[in-house]
């Protein structure tokens, strides 16, 4: 069975992982919430994906300034390369990764999750029309020849 | 009826964690620490670890006998669900 | 030309199959089983032991004997119930279990060996000369069917979901439930394993709501759907566990392509209906004795009459229904043998016996069939009163129905380890719910009657819903009239002298007799589990929904005791047959691992590398330009970097990135040696302890900044190193300020060795790289830009020659190599990399196994340094500094060109079988033209010893010397220049 789903391979991200070691309050401009989404427009800039870990997906000049305030309660981990970004758009999107997580119950009560799609180490967002995912790099094969298989490629 | 409530990601599959071990009891040597754990019934004190989600590490209480989990934190902060 | 056929599953087009090389026409809605029983074939295959002529007893998945394989070699799907085999045109289809043809069967000639065959033969006969004897004979001709050599089956689609209610089984509790759980807001997901919604309803000629079954199940299913619940037909429950259910579909019936949803409801009806149980009887097991409803199934669902002249033999009152109901289709009801006497009948049931009567039919109560007459299929029942079973009599018919009342399905509720108790009304296993968010109802617990169904799916629905927090006001129970109760009275077999019992059959699919058990109960194996294990009940694909509580029944009788104590056997998933092709999901071929794989990947491939998986990685083992085969290649790419330099891509090394005022600290606790005393712009070769003081791991860590480490560790163990540090930073060291974040895939690694490597690295990285690689000592590391991108360069050997690693940016990773390989640079892959790093003595996993002490492996000089870390406590143990500890050592063959190989023992002299080590890894060295390992050996044994190789899998026994384990540059001067 294949589903109405466009996937499109993103490229190379200057992406940046914060993480905390310090308590945190709201002033510091972070989404506290666990699995909360920080926009800007339609595009996130800041995930927390993890507990005291935040994940900045190429990470414009603004939000490294603001990282660069906190650095005395985490680190900034430039990590250029780690993730390969997938959009998945289209209304099969839910389809193709409900065939390997229960992405609905996932995200119930959130914007974003760490999960693993096909076996791969992921991070998931929710956007309009589908979603984002970062998988690691060194597993982009195998998840786009899933995500491929599933779309009728 | 089991799945885990990890602290932060919510309720999760049983198949995202992975068992690490039961925790010692306290003021042992460093071999009864390594080696030896007593046995009980009711209550079993362990570390997982989240590692198909957000990798975070838990302590959790369970009852060996039922399989019922009594209660999750993050083995870090000890905060509660 | 023959008529189309009626019925309710038919359409009027038509089809043609192949069974047994014959071809035959059928309708499309046709399974297997219906098309052969309309086009008169009665054989369909052969049992498994005794190699008796079979044929189709059942129409659902209970079917024990008519497993057909589909397709051809060697993508066959053997033992599909013949039953559940919805045919497509040109589908080819062979029997089972016979040699040459069904008809002319040589191994049938076992029967007149079946005394030597019964239960548990291969622990009592074919002992002389011995077992071995006997055993490929044996084997080839066991088991069902034959097991495939590929699977053509397409990829199963997969969904993970999960709802407030799940409904197994939409027949009227089901339906009930579903409808009750839906009206009161539930979210409702209803399972049907048929291809349409009723169940019993089907043939149910009782009113529910003053409509018919048919009316109502129509307006249900309507409403159903108004009210958004999901209802999947061809779909079954086949188990599932920790909450979560597994549903499989199959819409072109089995196997074809089919869909597995694993869904988590917030709670569960159990609605599965029962399945119509056999009675054993001399002979049962001939084709054309079938289950009564089994009869009714064909006639009405495929228009086929199962036989002209019928005997019905049972033990409650529908059988005078559906006597009634088969007389209507045009079948000739010679008899019916009712076991309980005259007076037991509810007034219904006596006047549908007198008006058969009147037709025609024998109405025999308190009497049984004791025996099936015919050869190839049933041309007589032998039949006699209960009382008197000497009084026999023949009735000639070409079919025998039977119906020895129900079995409640009950395996949902029982597989995850719940409760049964014995309904004595029933004479049936039921589940007693211990769960509360699990609630089995309808005939599936015990209430056969179509009212008491009804009531029990209404609460069920209403209980579920509320379990998940949906409520509404008190839900009515649709009223039902014109269902009366059976009355039934148990009977599980006829008497029998014991010889007879030889063919009484229990589980014809395992061929278990009432002998098998005789036996069996004699020999102690008194526990129903052992009863199963020992004869074979209950196995294969009928998981004893057709054998299991006749076989739990008859045990019960023959020990004396009562059913409830006997109980049955654990019922396991899954309930009826799934291919693997559907439970493997999207694990197969390449993907039944998640293969990881580095930035230089593509390269790799289009250049002829010989990839392997190392663990999930794929790596160059060698590549094909250099050699047709590993060990050639190697030592050409081997031979290679040390003469002029190479390049390998190390990328999989695993990376940590630590960082934080803490991070010293921390780090000195992980190791062996202190890590705080690194100073900025420096590397040191690092070892981790495990908490009981065997060696975990090594690597280099960098330090980056006052605060910021680089730790690397040995790719196969990259895993486990960041669970191992993140466990000690989220427990003792929770409130340290410290960050761990795993970088492997942020950083390709090309290692750039030998003569050469320098002068090139300086070609071609820029003006700004040249002072700081020149001035590079051992073990320092650069950082800065290429190509806008991050870049460090390290200069650390694995190898032994002058080499640097480059951690770069992936995106500028294939730029990198390409230039080096244009420079002069050829790569050189695993092969190579592990024969260079033998040479020098470097440690791998070989090494690294997890049994080894730091003492073993020489590095006493770091546990010297007293750093308080991980594993320092537990290396004080005597155990540890026993004089026979291993060491570990190099070795060379003594006449200098004999090869030996990793896992070969070591022994003092040639024929001592005691070892005093082991060999963990040799190759053959280019740079000393000869074979040269690792090896632990004991303490006892010096430097220079003679050592003898045994080899005994393998042959390459040899004699060895015992040398120092850096065989190559042993002042390391090249590395270091």
């Amino acid at each position: 069975m294949t589903y109405e789903c466009q996937i499109t391979i993103q490229g190379n991200a200057r992406d940046i992982e914060f993480v905390a070691y310090a308590e945190l309050s709201a002033a510091a401009g972070l989404p506290m919430a666990p699995g909360a989404v920080s926009v800007v427009g339609a595009t996130p800039t800041l995930l927390h994906v993890a507990p005291d870990r935040w994940f900045a997906p190429a990470a414009s000049a603004q939000t490294r300034a603001d990282l660069a305030l906190l650095t005395d309660r985490g680190s900034v981990i430039e990590v250029e390369g780690k993730w390969q970004r997938v959009d998945l758009q289209g209304p099969g999107a839910t389809g193709v990764l409900s065939e390997t997580i229960d992405i609905v119950a996932v995200l119930s009560e959130r914007d974003c999750a760490a999960v693993t799609l096909f076996d791969c180490p992921s991070w998931v967002a929710r956007v309009a029309g589908g979603y984002i995912v970062w998988t690691r790099a060194s597993h982009r094969l195998h998840l786009q020849a899933e995500f491929a298989r599933l779309t009728g490629r | 009826m089991s799945r885990l409530i990890c602290p932060f990601c919510g309720p999760r599959e049983l198949r995202e964690f992975e068992f690490h071990k039961t925790l010692p009891n306290a003021g042992e040597s460093p071999f009864e620490r390594v080696y030896l754990r007593v046995d009980s019934l009711t209550l079993s004190v362990e570390h997982w670890q989240h590692v198909q989600g957000c990798r975070a590490w838990l302590q959790i209480e369970r009852n060996p006998s039922t399989g019922e989990v009594l209660m999750t934190r993050l083995a870090r902060s000890g905060e509660a669900p | 030309m023959s008529a189309r056929r009626k019925g309710t599953r038919l359409s009027a087009d038509t089809l043609r199959f192949s069974f047994d090389g014959r071809t035959f026409t059928a309708q499309v809605g046709d399974t297997a089983a219906s098309a052969l029983l309309a086009a008169g074939v009665k054989a369909m295959g052969r049992s498994v032991k005794y190699r008796r002529l079979r044929g189709v007893m059942t129409a659902g998945p209970e079917e024990p004997n008519a497993l057909l394989t589909v397709g051809a070699a060697p993508a066959n799907i053997p033992n599909v119930p013949a039953t559940q085999l919805k045919l497509s045109d040109g589908m080819v289809l062979q029997t089972q279990n016979r040699w040459p043809s069904l008809r002319f069967d040589l191994t049938a000639l076992l029967q007149l060996g079946s005394a030597y065959f019964g239960a548990g033969f291969y622990y009592k006969t074919f002992i002389l000369p011995k077992w071995r004897f006997w055993e490929g004979m044996i084997r080839r001709l066991a088991g069902l069917g034959n097991a495939p050599g590929r699977s053509d089956l397409p990829a199963p689609s997969l969904e993970h979901t999960h709802c407030d209610v799940l409904v197994a089984g939409a027949g009227p509790a089901g339906l009930a439930a579903a409808l009750a759980a839906a009206r009161n807001g539930a979210r409702v997901v209803l399972a049907e394993r048929e291809p349409a919604v009723g169940g019993e309803l089907e043939f149910e000629t009782a009113k529910i709501e003053g409509r018919s079954a048919g009316e109502w199940t129509c307006a249900a299913l309507g409403e159903l759907t108004r009210l958004g619940a999901r209802v999947l037909t061809d779909t079954t429950l086949v188990g599932g566990s920790t909450g979560e259910m597994v549903l499989h579909t199959e819409t072109a019936g089995m196997p074809g392509p089919a869909r597995l949803i694993k869904i988590r409801p917030t709670a569960l009806v159990i609605a599965t209906g029962a399945v119509e149980r056999m009675i054993a009887f001399t002979d049962n097991d001939r084709p054309g004795v079938y289950l009564l409803g089994a009869a009714e199934r064909y006639l009405a669902r495929y228009g086929v009459a199962v036989g002209q002249r019928l005997v019905l033999f049972a033990n409650h009152d529908r059988v005078y229904l559906a006597a009634a109901r088969l007389a209507a289709g045009g079948m000739t009801i010679a008899a019916i043998l009712d076991t309980r006497v005259s007076g037991a009948q509810s007034d219904a049931a006596r006047s549908a016996a007198a008006e058969l009567t009147a037709r025609g039919t024998a109405c025999l109560a308190g009497h049984a069939v004791i025996a099936a007459r015919g050869r190839r299929a049933v041309s007589a029942a032998v039949v006699a009163p209960v009382a008197d079973p000497a009084r026999m009599q023949s009735l000639a018919c070409d079919a025998i129905l039977v119906s020895g009342g129900w079995g409640p399905v009950i395996h949902a509720a029982l597989q995850e380890g719940g409760t049964k108790r014995f309904d004595e009304t029933l004479s049936a296993f039921v589940a007693t719910d211990a769960s509360d968010w699990r609630v089995t109802a309808g005939s599936a617990n015990g209430a056969i009657s179509l009212a008491a169904a009804l009531k029990e799916g209404v609460n069920a629905g209403v209980a579920a819903a509320a379990r998940a927090q949906r409520r509404g006001p008190m839900a009515a129970v649709p009223a039902a009239s014109g269902d009366p109760e059976p009355h039934l009275q148990a009977y599980w077999r006829t008497p029998s002298d014991e010889r007879a019992e030889k063919t009484q059959f229990v589980d014809p699919q395992n061929d278990v007799t009432v002998a098998d058990l005789r036996s069996t109960l004699a020999e102690g194996f008194i526990d129903i589990e052992h009863v199963k294990r020992y004869t074979a009940l209950g196995f294969g694909t009928d998981q004893a929904k057709f054998g299991g509580q006749l076989g739990a029944a008859i045990v019960a009788q023959l020990r004396g005791e009562p059913v409830p104590a006997v109980g049955t056997s654990r019922l396991r998933p899954p309930y009826h047959p799934v291919t693997l092709r559907s439970l493997a999901g999207h694990r197969v071929g390449a993907h039944l691992r998640p293969a990881r794989v580095t930035p230089l990947h593509d390269w790799h491939l289009a250049q002829g590398a010989e990839m392997e998986a190392m663990g999930l990685w794929m790596r160059p083992r060698y590549y094909r330009a250099n050699g047709s085969n590993a060990t050639d290649a190697g030592i050409i790419e081997a031979g290679r970097v040390r003469t002029k330099g190479g390049i390998v891509d190390g990328s999989t090394l695993g990376k940590i990135e630590v960082a934080g005022p803490d991070a010293a600290a921390f780090l000195d606790a992980m190791y062996l040696s202190k890590a705080s005393t690194i100073k900025v712009g420096r590397s040191k070769y690092m070892v981790n302890l495990r908490e009981d003081g065997m060696v975990l791991d090594d690597g280099i860590v960098l330090r980056l900044s006052e605060e910021r480490f680089l730790a690397t560790v040995s790719t196969g163990h990259t895993d486990h190193m960041v669970s191992h540090f993140e466990h000690y930073r989220e427990t003792e060291w929770a409130s340290a300020r410290l960050t761990l974040t795993d970088v492997t895939d942020a950083w390709a690694v090309i290692v750039v060795a030998g003569p050469e490597s320098r002068a090139v690295l300086a070609s071609l990285l820029g003006a700004q790289w040249q002072e700081s690689l020149a001035r590079l000592r051992h073990m320092d590391f650069a950082t800065g830009l290429h190509d806008g991108h991050d870049l460090t360069v390290l200069r650390a050997s694995f190898s032994g020659e002058l080499a640097f690693e480059l951690h770069c940016r992936p995106l500028i990773a294939k730029g990198l190599w390409e230039a080096l390989v244009g420079a002069g640079l050829a790569p050189y892959g695993l092969e190579a990399l592990d024969i260079l790093r033998l040479e020098k003595g470097y440690l791998v996993s070989s090494e690294l196994n997890g049994q080894t002490t730091p003492f073993d492996l020489g590095l006493d000089g770091l546990v010297a340094l007293g750093n308080p870390c991980v594993g320092r406590d537990l290396l004080d143990r005597p155990a540890f500094r026993e004089p026979h500890r291993p060491r570990l050592v190099g070795l060379r063959a003594s006449d200098g060109k004999s090869r030996f190989l990793g896992g070969a023992q070591l022994t003092e002299d040639a024929v001592s079988a005691v070892p005093v080590g082991y060999v963990t890894s040799t190759a053959y060295s280019p740079a000393l033209g000869e074979w040269i390992g690792l090896a632990f050996v004991s303490r006892a044994v010096p430097e220079g010893a003679t050592l003898h190789v045994r080899d005994p899998l393998r042959g390459d026994n040899t004699t060895v010397k015992v040398v120092s384990p850096v065989h190559y540059d042993p002042k390391s001067d090249r590395m270091k220049s």
